[in-house]
This record gives structure tokens, C-alpha cells and sequence, in this order.
């Protein structure tokens, strides 16, 4: 009898477990009782670090945008907008070649110091040298220098038309360089010692400044003294990790949290809270269906006529839904939001079609083959695995056997990178909203690179890719990146994108104010509470 | 008076009964699943998503308007007979192993023993995880990391055994007849040392196809689209709202195993009383 009590105990705790995935310390939500304004984030993060320097991940620009400024940055009104944030004036030489940057001489870090282009250089070379992550946006720049206290010169390789949206990057941020120094920071990436320090501390002119950050746990910023635009409303912003979204949805009912972050498609459905509302931004994410062009890896998905076969046999109009809040499916990699957008995708779901793609490239009963994909994790709202057990079941109508295999993030990526997998689901969100981002699907670049595309598989696709790169005419740049698409479809590209969604936030109806950049996610500096 | 025995058994032993039927009812799921299924159970609808039981979809649709029903149904499919083979394979190999070290003794006993407790220092949930994680995750990947976790204690309770029976006369009778060790293991200790090892398995069997679904809802189980009960728990219970997608297979896990698990307790009243308080 012993036995069945146990067991029975067992079997609740199976039942209690599903219940709080995470639940590690749930105390004052919202305001404390000394009249300071609260906001808690709750949030699946993936940042690791906050060293300007080294972080490159999504959410840490959430962070590193709101206690650093950069020379400039996208509106928070509209990603497509530049503004001059550290910049006070700039002038572009006739070859494109050279930035000359007058900066603000009022920006004043929380140390004390006013940020100069002294600064600003050591900023910029220390991400350069430092080969972190985010080095490679810099990889346009041949030189900076501090040309005048206030003034910055950077002289470029060739010309960029997307450098100022590269300098929006958080990864552009200016610190104070003395201080930064005095805590191990240099230029020599052997001797770099910074990292730790920048993680519990910010030395930057922004609206608030980092106190603490427990990986795992959770990152708290509070509201800086120094900043010279308009101070932030809310006194502290706590962004704290919660990995399960079922966990985050109880947090936000319960009134713990005020934003969740990373809720699914069918938890938003049924969420009816009078004191909750739901709110859709657009992302330039997409996700896709990546296949190895290397006959080696790919077999039969680097038969162009089988890509095509794919292409038409995915239930598009089911896998949209599954995403949930109104997604839209681009022709390719360029999501809709960037100028050169080619349109829609006009592919539908055509059975006979992609029976007769199939019949052409030699294979009428079909094939198998294994697909990547991440367990348990959803971006936007949508979870990798949901979108390959749609596709496994929409690629079975034509007789092809999709095999899901399951890796867990890090595994994932290495194969990825490594151009191991015979296909995978893959998700992509722009390195800095320019289209020119996209252009590593191409040929020969790095995303590329990962289903084993080279140049010589796609020559003219990669002579436009090398042309968009340097164009500096809007109009005729956009024509060019509307051709690449064209191009893209007509090969067709190893990458068949289903979807790119819209970011759901799920928040308290207490915040006001709230504005969600592609580029920086929550801008906390403008929201306030009731 | 056949009839007589079975009433007063049934009598005795309502609980054991009970699970019996449930088991033997389990069972005839499994096997005539396709028969009893009302829908395909990998059969998407996308215009049929997440609708509460009706009287065509039984429990429910769930998330990509897979009948939950048949889900649960062909879920038999997968659970039982993961269940009975990892309990098979630990006896086995358990058996086999703790029969050798405890016959052989001596400095083979000692360092086949501290295998078997460095083996069980390890929680066996967290090791199995472990495992399957670097074996990759297949049905019969999670049957064999939690036979890797689970033969010890069977390794324990016959080398226990062999060590008494070892002494017997008619072992020793077997001995000096000049039979060789082998085959003195083989043919004359272990049969004799079987049943005890039969009950405890029996008794196992509601906790391997638990752990089983266990490992299945942390992801480390069956390939999706597989209706393994335990992945579908944690299909649902990421949206609490529809509740019938992870009530149901979680209600299946929980009478299977509950019902394993009086027959085994029947059994091992009937078949070894000396057994009760053990464990």
C-alpha cells in the first residue's frame, strides 16, 4: 500500500511540475511602497553579457540601448527612421569613404564625465579588436579617429550605404573609455579584461544605468541622473528570466510581471484578463525551411526541382496560423519593413504540383530525410517544433518522410554552423535593419555558407549580391534587392521561408506609453505607469 | 470450484482485481488500437484546432487538431511495451549480473558491487536525462537509458539471493557431483532464485512506464510527432486553458501505472510473503 501512496504522490508531482516550470522567488510586483515606479520584464533571455563590446544578442540591446547611447539610433516612433543620438552633426565625403561625426558635447556618462570622440574612438577600436561577436559589424570601417575632442572621422573600405544603420547597433555604444580602463578594458584582446565589469556595472550616458545582472536570474537597471534628453518615467526595470511561458503567463496574471515576453500563439488565444492587453509589433524575423544544397549532406533536397517540390507541398495559410497574431509570408529573405521588399509570397499549397516537381527530378515516390530542430523553444511566439511537425505532416501528402530530429540549442547551432544538417527549421532576425543584412543568405555568405551554397553554385546571384552591397542610389539599390529575390525564388535558394511574425507582448494594462522597436525590443526609457 | 477459488480471490484481493481488469483492458487497446482509434493519430486539421471533447473527437483535438482520443489510444502503443521492456532487459541484465558477483564472490563481488553503487548514487531521473541527451532522443534510446539507471537494484536483490541459495544442499549436492560453475549458475542457482526477482518486476512495471513518460515530457523520449502520453502532458500543459489535451494522456499514465501496481503488490503477497516488508 505504501507503494500506491507514493506513487500516487508521484503522479502529482508530475502534475505539479507541469504547473511552474521555474518559479524561483516571486516578490514585489509593480511599485514599492516608497512611491518609486516599478516595471518588471519577464522574459526567456539570451543575453550573457553586457559588455558592448562582446554581447550580440537580441535582448541585450533591450538593455544596452536604455544605459548606453550611440552616434545614432532608430526612432522609437519608426525602425526606418534614423536619428542622431551622440551625433550632433555629420557630413559624408564625395566618395562615400568618409563620416566626419560632430558629437554632443552635453552627453555626460553616469561617472561624471562628458563623452567625447576621444571616447567614442576607443569605444569603436575596442570592438573592433576585440573580435567579439558583434566585431564583424564593424568589418566596413578602415579607420576612426578622434579627429577634434568633439569630432569623429571614420574612413570606410568601400563604400557602405548601411553604415548609419550599423552605427544604430548597440554594439556602437560610447562608455567612459578612463573608467572603462581603470576596470581592465584595453585594446589588445589577449589582455581585455572588462567583461565582468561591464556586466554589474554601466558606464554610459543613457537613460538608466545597469546595478545588477544574475545570469539566469535577472538584470535591473534604474534611472540615471546624467542623461540629457527627456529622464525616464520609471525608476527601475527588472527583467527577469523565465524560461517556461507557461510560468510567465501565471506571473502576469498574478500581477508579477508587467510585460511576458515570449507567450505562444495559443496561450495569447485564450487569454481573456481585463487587466491584460495583448499588442502585435512587427518583426523583420523569418523562419524557414533550410536545406543543404551539398549533394554529400543533402542528397536529394540539392535537386533544385525538389526544393521546388517542397516549396509547393508546405500548407503556408496553416503554418501562419499556428504562428498566431497575423503573420505575413514573404517571397524570401527579405521580410517585409525593408525597402526593396519584392512583396508576398505568391506560392499556395499545390499538391499536384509538387507531385509533378517530384516526378521531374526523379523521385515520384518520395524520399526521406532528417530535419534539425530546437525542442522547447519559441521566438515571437512561435515554437520550432510546432512549425516541423506542420511541415512533417504537410511533406507526408506527397511522400516525403520528414525525420524531426531534436537537438537542443547548442548542439543546434553547432551543427548549423558546421553545415552538418540535411535540413533544419531556422529563424533569422536582421544583425541592423538594413536590408543589406539579409545579404549573408546569399551565396557564399554566412548563412549561405551553412546549407554549403558557394559562389560558383549561383554566379549571377552572387554578382548582384556584390553590386547591392556598394549601390549607394536608394531607388536603384532597392531594385537591385528586388531582383535578388526574384533571382532567389527562380533557382531556387536552399532556404523556403514560411513565416515572419509579429512580435505579441503580453502586458499589464497599468503601462502606459510602451513602444517595442525591432531593433531594441521594449524602449523602457518612454513608458510609464499608471 | 474453480469458480469458488476466483470469487474468494476476488474477494481477498478486490485492488489486485481491479487492476488486473484495468491492465488486461490496457492491453487490448494496444493491441487493437487501429480498431478502436476513431481518427488517424497523426492526422493534422488545421480548421479543427484545440476544440473541447465532443461526441466526434471524444477527448478533444489538440494544438494542430490531432484527435486526442486516438492519440491516447495509439499512446498504449508506445508506453506498454516501453515498460515492459525496460523491465525485462533490467531483470535480465540485473539478474545475470548480481547472480555472477554473488555466486563467484570474493574480489569479483567487491568490484562488480561498487559498480552497482556508483551506479545508484546518481539520482536515476536527472542520469537518465543525461543519457539520452547524449544518445539522442528515440524510443528505443529512452528504453535503454532508464535500463542503465534501473538494472542495479535488481543486480542487489539476486546477488542477495544467490548468496543464500549458494549454501543450499542441493548446491553444494550439484558440486560434488563435479558440474561445472557455470552451469551450476545457470541451471541450478538462478532458476531457483527467479521468482522473488518476477514479483519485484511485476511490481516495477507501473514506475517504468511513469519514468518513461517522464523522460517523454521533458522532451527526452520519443521523436514528436509520436502520441507518447508523456509528451502530450507537455504539449498541454503549456496552455492550461485546454485542459483536455494533457488531462487525458495524464490520466492514462496514472491508471496504467496505478494498476500495474496493485497486481504487483497482489503478487507479491501470493507468491513470496516473505517479500512484504522489504523495500
Amino acid at each position: 500500500m505504501k507503494k500506491v501512496l507514493a506513487l500516487l504522490l508521484a503522479v502529482a508531482m508530475v502534475f505539479v511540475l507541469a504547473a511552474c516550470g521555474g518559479g524561483a522567488g516571486e516578490k514585489d510586483p509593480g511599485e514599492k511602497n516608497t512611491g518609486e515606479k516599478q516595471v518588471v520584464v519577464g522574459i526567456n533571455a539570451d543575453y550573457s553579457t553586457f559588455d558592448p563590446a562582446q554581447a550580440y544578442e537580441k535582448s541585450s540591446r533591450m538593455i544596452l540601448h536604455e544605459v548606453y547611447q550611440t552616434l545614432f539610433r532608430f526612432s522609437a516612433e519608426d525602425d526606418s527612421v534614423i536619428e542622431k543620438d551622440l551625433a550632433a552633426d555629420y557630413t559624408i565625403s564625395e566618395d562615400g569613404l568618409t563620416y566626419v561625426i560632430t558629437m554632443r558635447q552635453d552627453a555626460k556618462a553616469v561617472t561624471g564625465k562628458v563623452l567625447d570622440a576621444h571616447d567614442a574612438e576607443f569605444c569603436i577600436k575596442r570592438l573592433i579588436n576585440l573580435k567579439g561577436n558583434p566585431s564583424f559589424l564593424a568589418d566596413p570601417i578602415a579607420s576612426v579617429e578622434a579627429t577634434g575632442d568633439f569630432e569623429l572621422t571614420i574612413k570606410l573600405k568601400q563604400p557602405t550605404p548601411a553604415i548609419l544603420a550599423i552605427l544604430c547597433d548597440s554594439a556602437f555604444s560610447v562608455y567612459d573609455s578612463d573608467v572603462a580602463q581603470e576596470n581592465g578594458a584595453t585594446l589588445d584582446p589577449a589582455t581585455d579584461s572588462a567583461q565582468a565589469f561591464f556586466d554589474n556595472n554601466s558606464i554610459g550616458s543613457g537613460p538608466y544605468t545597469l546595478v545588477s545582472y544574475t545570469p539566469n536570474a535577472e538584470a535591473v537597471m534604474e534611472k540615471s541622473e546624467t542623461y540629457v534628453g527627456t529622464p525616464a518615467k520609471i525608476d527601475r526595470v527588472v527583467f527577469k528570466h523565465i524560461n517556461d511561458s507557461s510560468m510567465q503567463l501565471m506571473s502576469l496574471q498574478k500581477g508579477d510581471i508587467d510585460f511576458a515576453f515570449d507567450l505562444t500563439a495559443s496561450q495569447l488565444e485564450t487569454l481573456a484578463d481585463e487587466n491584460i492587453i495583448v499588442r502585435n509589433y512587427p518583426t523583420q524575423d523569418i523562419f524557414f525551411l533550410h536545406m543543404n544544397v551539398d549533394e554529400t549532406i543533402g542528397g536529394p533536397l540539392a535537386n533544385p526541382d525538389v526544393r521546388r517540390a517542397i516549396a509547393y507541398a508546405i500548407d503556408y495559410e496553416g503554418l501562419r496560423e499556428l504562428a498566431g497574431n497575423d503573420p505575413s509570408t514573404p517571397m524570401n529573405i527579405l521580410p517585409s519593413g525593408f525597402p526593396g521588399y519584392a512583396g508576398e509570397s505568391k506560392i499556395t499549397r499545390d499538391l499536384d504540383k509538387a507531385k509533378s516537381y517530384l516526378e521531374k527530378a526523379g523521385y515520384p515516390d518520395g524520399f526521406s530525410f532528417d530535419c534539425g530542430a530546437i525542442p522547447d523553444m519559441a521566438t515571437d511566439g512561435i515554437a520550432f517544433m510546432d512549425c516541423a511537425v506542420k511541415i512533417q505532416s504537410d511533406l507526408k501528402d506527397v511522400g516525403i518522410t520528414m525525420n524531426i530530429q531534436s537537438d537542443e540549442v547548442s548542439v543546434y547551432l553547432e551543427k548549423l554552423r558546421s553545415a552538418q544538417y540535411q535540413a533544419n527549421i531556422g529563424m533569422w532576425g536582421p544583425d541592423y535593419l538594413d536590408p543589406a543584412s539579409q545579404l549573408a543568405f546569399m551565396p557564399g555568405e554566412t548563412v549561405g555558407l551553412r546549407s554549403n551554397w558557394t559562389v560558383e553554385m549561383a554566379p549571377e546571384l552572387a554578382e548582384l549580391t556584390a553590386q547591392a552591397k556598394v549601390e549607394t542610389d536608394p531607388e536603384k539599390r532597392a531594385e537591385i534587392f528586388e531582383q535578388i529575390q526574384i533571382m532567389y525564388s527562380e533557382i531556387p535558394g536552399p532556404v523556403i521561408v514560411f513565416v515572419q511574425p509579429n512580435r505579441a507582448l503580453a502586458m499589464s494594462k497599468r503601462v502606459q506609453n510602451v513602444h517595442y522597436s525591432s531593433a531594441y525590443m521594449l524602449i523602457s526609457h518612454l513608458m510609464d505607469v499608471e | 470450484m474453480v469458480k469458488k477459488k476466483t470469487i474468494r480471490f476476488i474477494k481477498k484481493n478486490p485492488l489486485a482485481t481491479i487492476g488486473a481488469l484495468v491492465c488486461v483492458l490496457f492491453l487490448l487497446v494496444a493491441v487493437f488500437a487501429p480498431l478502436i482509434a476513431t481518427h488517424d493519430p497523426l492526422e493534422q486539421n488545421f480548421s479543427n484546432r484545440n476544440r473541447p471533447p465532443s461526441a466526434v473527437h471524444y477527448f478533444g483535438t489538440d494544438n494542430f487538431g490531432r484527435d486526442v482520443f486516438s492519440r491516447v489510444v495509439f499512446g498504449a502503443r508506445i508506453s506498454l511495451p516501453a515498460g515492459f521492456l525496460v523491465v525485462i532487459f533490467s531483470c535480465v541484465f540485473g539478474g545475470i549480473y548480481g547472480a555472477v558477483a554473488g555466486y563467484f564472490g570474493k574480489t569479483l563481488d567487491e568490484v562488480l558491487m561498487r559498480i552497482v553503487d556508483i551506479v545508484m548514487s546518481f539520482p536515476s531521473l536527472v542520469l537518465a536525462m543525461a543519457l539520452a541527451a547524449v544518445f539522442g532522443k528515440t524510443m528505443s534510446n529512452a528504453i535503454l537509458v532508464i535500463v542503465l539507471v534501473w538494472w542495479p537494484k535488481y543486480a542487489r536483490m539476486m546477488r542477495g539471493l544467490v548468496l543464500t541459495v549458494r549454501e543450499t544442499e542441493y548446491v553444494a549436492a550439484a558440486v560434488a557431483l563435479g558440474e561445472k560453475k557455470s552451469r551450476i549458475l545457470f541451471s541450478t542457482v538462478i532458476p531457483n532464485c527467479v521468482a522473488p526477482l518476477l514479483v519485484m518486476a511485476s511490481a516495477d512495471l507501473g514506475a517504468a512506464i511513469l519514468m518513461f513518460s517522464g523522460l517523454g515530457f521533458l522532451g527526452m523520449g520519443t521523436a514528436p510527432p509520436a502520441p507518447e502520453w508523456g509528451a502530450m502532458v507537455s504539449d498541454g500543459a503549456k496552455v492550461l486553458n485546454y485542459w483536455w489535451i494533457s488531462v487525458f494522456p495524464g490520466a492514462a499514465i496514472f491508471i496504467v501505472s496505478i494498476a500495474f501496481n496493485f497486481i504487483g503488490d497482489a503478487l507479491r503477497d501470493l507468491l513470496d510473503p516473505k517479500l512484504r516488508n522489504l523495500e
